[in-house]
């Protein structure tokens, strides 16, 4: 039997009903922007970064040339300052502390610190290359200064055998040209000249040497020349020039003399001679001049002490009158007349109205002594023609005395006489060339007979001042003419010319323009010279020799440019003690002078019209 | 300042800020990974005890169903007259039961066996989840390095160009 039972039908599920998830984020998808981003950052900066070390570098780079273009200028600038330093030692060690400094300058100037560096780094590198240039600069100055003392001592040795006793001559023969011969005891003695000493010394080569001492014995010659032209020049003795024209046209004397310094030589002492002789001529006539004056005024005032003795009402007698007139106190014409007019006591009835009137008015308006004096012996001659009554004469000459009185015509000429004679100006140590002592001479001598010529000459129109400034005109131009055709070097003439110096023209040749010159250019041509490459030690020895000359010529212009003297006037203090007028002081007696002479004339008008 | 160094330092600070929003977005990526995995774990251990549970229910059904054949068995023997409790039909009903434990732990085992490899799957998940969430961290940490670098990049160059160029 089967009983029956319910079973359950429905399976069990062993699934729980979650699913296993497979959705996954992937990182990189994710972050895909950002890391585009990113990428377009590290892009964009090493671009920028790129261009900003491009822009670095540009500018450091221009930064550095400028720094370099300034640093070489300086240091062109230093190097060109160089050259005209005189002294050598100074050279490098002024160089070293301009070149630290500048450096130290320019570097201080920079603010980026890769600049400075470089720049440094640079700066430090070319300096020592320019350095061995500015060495080299002083090392050859060195020796240049060595050169210029020993031709200094050439020059000085050349001199004293030309000037100096018999004994000096020797000494310095022996110094310059050396000495060969046996001593006390027997020894052999030798000595080096100075020019074998300055070849030993590397200086100058032999040949050199040789050149220059036969050059010397030519300049000694000359010099010797040269201080007899001086000293006939300042003693003008004529014969002595011509005994030395006479040796100098004779080539056995001064046998060491080139052709062309002995035909230069002999055209001066011609021209020194020509200028004696007519100087002596000049002074004749002046003397004759002097002593016909001397007579005039004599007379004038043999004349005025007629005047005088008429007026005083104590006449002169015959006898007296005689005795002037045989000493040359009178003319015949004024003895004639005033021994008549003493002897008649009368003389014309009337006086010529007009003349009077003209003769006063002159007397008036007369600005000089001349006119004065000429008005005297009018006057003197009126009365002896009988056109004036005595009374009438003696007052016209009393006027005329009063007035002779008041100008100050024969001071001013005194005056400026006396600065004629002090435009010789003492130089203290006195060095110059022969060639120049005897022109200066020569020049003073001119410019006293010309000053007395101008002044005594009754045709001239120059008043004592203008004379004298004429004449000191003439006395500077004269120093100057001595400069023309300067025997220097093609070169050195250019220096002077581009310095502006000397001028060229074809009428005078090169001259050389001696009231341009400074102190300064004076050293700095000299220095041209000894530093010039073409020259040879005996042509910068000449060219020395010659811008010396020059120089002193230049010292003695400049003293008397600076001498001092007063066209104003002199003045006598109450104490007796004499002074230049001021321009103020001259102008305050001009004016008063002016304001006499007005009032004057105002009263004889006043009496003329009544 | 320089226009072109600012211009040059700015795209610099871009570059540092892309590395780092680059970091936080994969991190963000892995940290959804890991939500995704953590969430796969629960259903996969969801999965082992309803396995289980499966299992033991079916014993239970089964074990109810031996029952009632051991009790026709036994209610058979009676009725053809033999005594169940003897003999041979001891042997058979010991046989049937000895074949019906051997069916209860049969299945018990598979229960177990399916519920341990649900959970295996779960701890697999669980690891994933940890692993994108430790991608997400280094990732972070891996922006903060190449922030850095393109710093020490901008700052190199300038120091670069402003001593040697």
């Amino acid at each position: 039997m089967k009983v029956p039972t319910y079973t359950s039908q429905s399976a069990l599920s062993g699934k729980s009903g979650g699913k296993m998830l497979s959705v996954q984020a992937s990182p990189a998808g994710f972050s895909q922007v950002a890391s585009a981003f990113k990428n377009f950052a590290d892009t964009t900066s090493k671009v920028a970064w790129s261009m900003y070390e491009q822009e670095v570098k540009a500018k450091r780079s221009s930064d550095l040339a400028a720094a370099q273009n300034t640093y070489d200028k300086q240091l062109n600038e230093y190097a060109l300052a160089s050259l005209s330093n005189n002294d050598p030692k100074s050279i490098v060690s002024n160089w070293n502390s301009s070149t630290k400094s500048s450096m130290a300058s320019i570097a201080n100037g920079i603010e980026d610190p890769v600049v400075k560096r470089r720049f440094m780094s640079w700066a430090t590198d070319t300096t020592t290359d320019k350095t061995l240039g500015v060495m080299k600069v002083a090392r050859s100055k060195e020796i240049d200064l060595g050169k210029a003392h020993m031709f200094e001592r050439v020059n000085n040795l050349k001199r004293t055998m030309a000037e100096g006793s018999q004994v000096e001559k020797t000494g310095a023969s022996r110094e310059l040209f050396g000495f060969s011969g046996v001593g006390r005891s027997g020894e052999k003695i030798t000595s080096l000249g100075i020019y074998d000493q300055m070849a030993s010394l590397g200086y100058i080569t032999n040949t050199e040497a040789v050149g220059l001492k036969e050059g010397a014995k030519g300049d000694i010659d000359e010099l010797e020349v040269r201080t007899s032209l001086a000293t006939i020049g300042v003693n003008e003795d004529e014969q002595a020039a011509t005994d030395l024209l006479n040796s100098l046209l004779d080539p056995k004397n001064y046998s060491d003399l080139p052709p062309e310094v002995r035909n230069s030589l002999i055209n001066t002492t011609n021209t020194l001679q020509d200028s004696i002789i007519s100087s002596k001529i000049s002074r004749t006539r002046q003397e004759q001049a002097a002593a016909e004056k001397l007579i005039k005024s004599k007379q004038r005032e043999g004349s005025q002490k007629f005047w005088a003795s008429i007026e005083g009402g104590k006449p002169i007698n015959p006898t007296e009158l005689l005795r002037m007139y045989t000493n040359d106190e009178l003319t015949e014409k004024s003895y004639t007349a005033y021994k008549d007019f003493v002897q008649s006591g009368a003389w014309a009835n009337v006086d010529d109205e007009l003349l009077r009137l003209e003769l006063t008015n002159d007397i008036l308006n007369a600005q000089t002594d001349l006119e004065l004096e000429n008005l005297q012996e009018r006057v003197n001659s009126s009365f002896e023609e009988k056109l004036l009554e005595g009374d009438t004469a003696v007052q016209l000459q009393k006027e005329i005395t009063a007035r002779l009185d008041k100008t100050n015509i024969s001071k001013e000429k005194k005056f400026y006489g006396n600065l004629v004679d002090e435009l010789k100006v003492e130089v203290e140590n006195d060095n110059r060339s022969y060639d120049q002592l005897a022109l200066d001479a020569l020049l003073l001598s001119d410019a006293k007979s010309t000053y007395n010529r101008i002044i005594t000459d009754p045709n001239s129109n120059m008043s004592p001042q203008e004379a004298y400034e004429y004449v000191r005109d003439l006395y500077v131009s004269g120093i100057q003419l001595k400069t023309r055709d300067l025997p220097l070097q093609p070169q050195i003439l250019e220096f002077l010319q581009d310095k502006g110096l000397a001028t060229n023209s074809s009428k005078d040749g090169r001259i050389l323009d001696l009231e341009a010159f400074t102190q300064e250019n004076w050293m700095e041509v000299m220095d041209h010279i000894v530093s010039d490459d073409i020259m040879d030690g005996y042509e910068k020895a000449l060219d020395l020799q010659t811008l010396r000359e020059r120089w002193d010529d230049w010292n003695t212009l400049a003293k008397r440019r600076r001498t001092k003297f007063s066209p104003f006037g002199k003045k006598t203090d109450e104490d007796g003690s004499i002074r230049l007028l001021t321009q103020e002081e001259y102008n305050e007696e001009k004016n008063e002078k002016e304001y006499r002479k007005k009032l004057l004339l105002n009263s004889v008008q006043k009496e003329l019209g009544q | 300042m320089n226009p072109l160094k600012m211009f040059s330092m700015a795209s610099t600070a871009m570059s540092v800020m892309g590395a780092i929003a680059e970091g936080n977005a994969k991190k963000a990526a892995h940290d959804y990974n890991a939500q995704v995995s953590e969430r796969n774990a629960k259903v996969a251990e969801n999965e082992a005890q309803s396995i289980y549970d499966a299992e033991q229910l079916q014993i239970s059904k089964f074990l109810k169903e031996y029952d009632n054949l051991a009790s026709a068995q036994s209610s058979a023997f009676r009725y053809n007259g033999w005594i169940a409790e003897g003999d041979t039909p001891l042997l058979v009903a010991l046989a049937s039961a000895a074949e019906a434990d051997e069916e209860v732990a049969i299945r018990d085992l598979n229960a177990r066996t399916g519920r341990q490899m649900n959970l295996e799957e779960g701890l697999q998940q669980k690891m994933n989840a940890d692993l994108q969430t430790m991608y997400g961290k280094q990732a972070k940490k891996a922006a903060f390095f190449n922030a850095g670098s393109s710093l020490m990049g901008g700052y190199g160059n300038y120091q670069m160009i402003k001593a040697i160029a």
